[in-house]
């Protein structure tokens, strides 16, 4: 898949899981994992860089002994998400046409 | 011994221990959670590794997120110029710039040319116009050839100018070309208009500068102080021409002039000598008819308008030693000369138009002076009054003086 294309899903993927809830970097990595391979994509630099975008937020809670690390989405990144989402549409529009292009042969 | 996961940990610090505490600790902090929650999830270990992805990818995407945050302005402005050296359009726009400006620049300086060139005309006609008004007598060819100089030279000038100005317009014209070319792109309206050689009026008008200029200095030497003299003298008289000017002899009248006549009109002395100076490079014709000597300027044997550079002046003077036992008169008819005389003993008739004449000695003879616009004085004493007479007295002359609007200068003696 086109790496651009891709990494705007990743993000999108990310932030709709997040929209359903705050969760914590493994958890998420499982929840993606249902959907996508994420084995040749670190989520990593991911959270980062929607960290740095402003669209998503940490915050530390204690658990078995240790701090960990859990992720939720801002108002900022629901608005991305909507955003993204109109985009998609118009995708998914043109991968309609295109499929109905290839059953009309 | 260590397991995997940590040996994964450790090559990970490896790799990315060079960036600043703070990413590799949040990386760090987010991989050894991520290792902990999978363990607790009860992952294998390959299963967890591979999750993780290869090492080097991890820390590879880590380290572009830290240099895509904090380039600096430095490599900013990098990745710009590389930004704009991709595009073409923008090469071209400066190229059309830089060429548009060179342009303007030889058009500048085509222009301050031309200033020059125009304040320098206008300067010349002005200084020429004022020398003639306010002392006509100053008036010389030398003024008149230095302003065919100016035009000459400031129509060069302009015609040098424009020859830059055309220059550089066809090779911005060239290159604009040859970048349209080589982004297969037809020229704008601007362009071609811009390129486009048209033959413009200033250079019809500066070519016109350039010939008048030339002109003017090729005529020039015509426009010297014409003068004629003609003195009645006795018909036997023994005449000399020499080259050199020699003073033997007190009795003589000394005439600064150029073109020369004299007429000789008495019959009963036996030795007059006249000696034309030539001080100068200048050439001249004697011709003796009928009793009259025609000295006329013939040129000098260089480019006329190689006048200009100082050495025409028109003081070539004319001495007639005249003979012990002269005792006729004496006519002398001058435009625009200086007329000096050293001893005149005899009458002494003078037109002189435009002249300066000074009298320096005068014994026993009748002087009579026509002069327009002339300055006289005698003995280089100043008399104020216009349509002098001076009455006979004892030994001393009578003299006739016509002035129109000069100062008449005499002596009492």
């Amino acid at each position: 898949m086109n790496i651009q294309m891709k990494k705007g899903l990743l993000d999108s993927l990310v932030l709709s899981i997040l929209n359903k809830g705050e969760t914590y970097g493994y958890q998420l990595t499982s929840d993606l994992k249902r959907i996508v391979n994420v084995t040749d994509t670190a989520l990593y630099p991911v959270l980062r860089r929607l960290q740095s975008q402003d669209y998503v937020t940490t915050f530390s809670k204690e658990y078995n002994g240790r701090l960990r690390k859990y992720y939720s989405i801002t108002s900022k990144g629901i608005k991305a998400l909507k955003a993204n989402l109109v985009e998609l549409n118009e995708v998914v529009k043109i991968i309609k046409y295109i499929e109905g292009g290839i059953n009309d042969e | 011994m260590m397991n995997k996961l940590d040996l994964y940990i450790n090559e990970l610090l490896q790799e990315i221990e060079d960036l600043p505490s703070q990413y590799t600790e949040d990386a760090l902090e987010y991989y050894k959670s991520f290792i902990l929650d999978a363990k607790e999830a009860k992952t294998p270990e390959e299963e967890i590794l591979l999750q993780l992805g290869s090492v080097v990818e991890v820390a590879n995407q880590i380290k572009l997120d830290y240099y895509l945050k904090n380039q600096n302005s430095v490599s900013r402005l990098f990745q710009k110029i590389f930004k704009i050296l991709k595009s073409s359009e923008i090469i071209e726009k400066s190229a059309s710039y830089f060429l548009a400006l060179l342009t303007f620049c030889s058009s500048l300086l085509m222009y301050l040319m031309s200033l020059i060139s125009y304040i320098s005309i206008i300067g010349w006609v002005a200084l020429l116009g004022r020398e003639y008004i306010i002392t006509p007598s100053n008036y010389s060819s030398t003024k008149l050839s230095l302003f065919g100089l100016a035009l000459l030279g400031g129509a060069l000038l302009a015609l040098l100018g424009y020859m830059f100005q055309k220059i550089s317009k066809l090779l911005s014209g060239y290159t604009i070309r040859l970048i349209r070319s080589k982004l297969h792109k037809e020229l704008t309206v601007k362009e071609e208009r811009r390129i486009k050689n048209r033959f413009p009026l200033i250079i019809a008008v500066y070519t016109g500068f350039l010939v008048v200029g030339f002109v003017i200095l090729l005529i020039t030497p015509m426009f010297r102080n014409a003068t004629s003299i003609w003195l009645s003298l006795p018909a036997k008289s023994y005449i000399l021409i020499e080259d050199d000017f020699k003073q033997e002899d007190v009795n003589r009248i000394d005439i600064n002039a150029v073109n020369v006549k004299i007429s000789i009109e008495y019959e009963d002395t036996d030795y007059i000598s006249v000696i034309y100076q030539k001080e100068n490079w200048m050439n001249y014709n004697t011709n003796l008819q009928n009793n009259t000597l025609y000295i006329s300027e013939t040129g000098n044997g260089k480019l006329p308008f190689m006048n200009f550079i100082g050495r025409h002046y028109s003081t070539n003077e004319l001495m007639i030693v005249l003979p012990d036992n002269f005792k006729e008169s004496i006519n002398i008819n001058t435009i625009g000369s200086i007329v000096e005389t050293q001893e005149i003993r005899e009458d002494f008739h003078l037109f002189a138009d435009t002249s300066l004449v000074n009298f320096n000695y005068i014994d026993t003879c009748n002087l009579n002076i026509n002069t327009v616009r002339g300055h006289i004085t005698i003995d280089n004493q100043e008399i104020e009054t216009n349509n002098y007479k001076w009455e006979e007295d004892s030994n001393i002359c009578l003299i006739e003086i016509n002035t129109v609007s000069g100062s008449v200068n005499g002596v009492n003696r």
